[in-house]
């Protein structure tokens, strides 16, 4: 009895049985641990003489996976109800489709930022322009930008606190020696 | 299958026209939105991203009885309160209990600056609806301002569809960097907001008052001006006694609507720097006539106070009293 189940499980591994065989021999591996470590062995076997290397697996290995897959939390996103099928769909769609076909040449920069040509000017400064100047010609030969120093700055931001009241904004009002500033004239 | 083709071509075109018709073109939505500001109560909570700070603070505008509030609260470090009202700006420090009040002869609002004339806008500016999108869970009109010309910066706003009030402001310099950014991040319509009696608020403490900015006419200023780009016009002149470095500045205030430039004069014997500053979305421009600074500052690019700072001629008439 045991020697004609040991030749179907090898050649259940050889893939020689038929699907009716192989059925009736995965059903009885199933139920007898017995055959499941003998077919184990078979496989180990059979594996270290395909590839010359003989990779031993524990015993439960696949068992543990698929534990570990069943404790893994599952997260679905949410998925909007399709809405039902009408009979307005597919005259809608047609519709749709028409419109992009005519539409889509123009609206394609529509949610680009406002349309400027950039760059321009030569040497390192740089420039941009928009598309819509006029053709006067600037009177200045160069646009210069460069970062304040802390004099400077303590000047200008005088002079932006009377500018306008954005520096209020982040308190930056407070920061700066107030009081010197509103001295001439507290009350 | 043509009829069928004919209809739906027809039902397509009925539903872009009701579309057109529902939706205001883009300068009604800009006097739309200017009005809603004014008259609306609402409060939410703003982000400010200028000079490459950014701040998030509660906001409330309230109106009633033809006067109007804003109000700024911050949620972070420095804590404060900002109170603009029509005539002046009131700022509370929590920290260090000061109080200053900033009497303005002009407050514009915290949110958006905005021309109170639009007729005269289309000149310098294009306005163009740049499609539709959400803001803070609300559909919105997204609104381009494209200036016509290089003396000015590009504006995105996107315009809330029901109430009419700006949901998010952007300013572009020239190479499309966000140079400054406005955006509610929630937005709720109140029916009444009550309006904060600074007077009544900052009874007993002590308070620093910023005063000397009576208007004055721009024929008693020092300088003249012999170039502004289009748009701009005069708003303000007066004469702002600093303490520092102890003389008065002139102060000239310009603007497109938009945009607002300021030129200042004073009489200074110290070696100062000269030439382009820049400040986030500031610009300035520094230079000396004689033993006069004048400085062009302005939430405009570089080539806009310099073009104005070109222009700056003093007065031979002027008596210079130091």
């Amino acid at each position: 009895m045991t020697e004609p189940l040991n030749q179907k499980i090898s050649q259940l591994l050889d893939d020689d049985l038929s699907r009716e065989e192989a059925l009736d021999i995965l059903m009885k591996l199933q139920k007898q641990p017995v055959l499941q470590r003998k077919m184990r062995r078979y496989e180990a076997i059979s594996h270290a003489l395909k590839a010359e290397a003989y990779i031993p697996i524990q015993p439960g290995f696949a068992q543990a996976i698929a534990a570990s897959i069943d404790e893994e939390p599952v997260s679905l996103p949410m998925r909007r109800p399709l809405a039902k099928p009408s009979f307005w769909m597919l005259p809608a769609l047609a519709a749709s489709l028409m419109a992009v076909a005519v539409l889509m040449p123009q609206e394609t920069h529509r949610y680009d930022r406002p349309p400027t040509k950039p760059v321009a000017i030569a040497g390192n400064n740089i420039e941009s322009i928009m598309l819509t100047e006029p053709a006067a010609p600037v009177s200045m030969a160069k646009v210069e930008t460069v970062e304040t120093s802390p004099a400077a700055a303590s000047r200008l931001n005088k002079y932006l606190q009377a500018h306008n009241s954005s520096r209020y904004i982040d308190g930056s009002a407070n920061l700066y020696p107030y009081a010197r500033v509103v001295s001439y004239n507290q009350e | 299958m043509l009829n069928r083709i004919a209809v739906i071509l027809l039902l397509s075109l009925n539903a872009s026209v009701f579309a057109d018709e529902s939706r205001p073109s883009p300068d009604q939505a800009l006097l739309k939105m200017q009005q809603a500001m004014e008259i609306l109560n609402y409060q939410g909570t703003v982000a400010f991203l200028r000079n490459g700070s950014l701040n998030t603070l509660k906001y409330f505008h309230a109106s009633a009885d033809g006067s109007s509030q804003e109000r700024l609260l911050s949620l972070n470090s420095p804590l404060h309160e900002v109170i603009r009202d029509a005539d002046k700006v009131s700022c509370f420090f929590s920290g260090s209990a000061q109080v200053i009040v900033d009497h303005r002869p002009s407050a514009r609002s915290f949110l958006i600056d905005l021309p109170e004339n639009l007729d005269s806008l289309q000149d310098f500016y294009r306005l163009e609806f740049a499609g539709e999108e959400k803001v803070a869970l609300l559909a919105s009109y997204v609104l381009d301002v494209l200036p016509k010309d290089k003396y000015r910066y590009a504006r995105r706003i996107w315009i809330e569809k029901q109430q009419y009030l700006p949901l998010k402001v952007e300013v572009y310099d020239h190479a499309h960097k966000v140079i400054e950014q406005v955006v509610f991040t929630e937005l709720q319509m109140q029916k009444s907001l009550p309006i904060v009696d600074v007077d009544a608020a900052t009874a007993g403490r002590k308070i620093q008052h910023i005063h000397g900015r009576s208007p004055d006419s721009f024929d008693n200023a020092r300088f003249d001006l012999t170039q502004l780009p289009g748009g701009f016009h005069k708003q303000l002149f007066f004469t702002m006694a600093m303490p520092d470095p102890g003389h008065p500045v002139e102060h000239l205030l310009l603007s497109d609507g938009f945009s607002s430039v300021s030129v200042y004069l004073e009489h200074t014997k110290d070696k100062v720097e000269l030439g382009p500053h820049v400040s986030g979305s500031v610009n300035a421009f520094s230079f000396l006539q004689g033993d006069y600074l004048i400085t062009v500052m302005g939430e405009v690019p570089a080539i806009t106070v310099r073009h104005i700072a070109e222009g700056v001629q003093l007065r031979q008439s002027k008596p210079v009293s130091d």
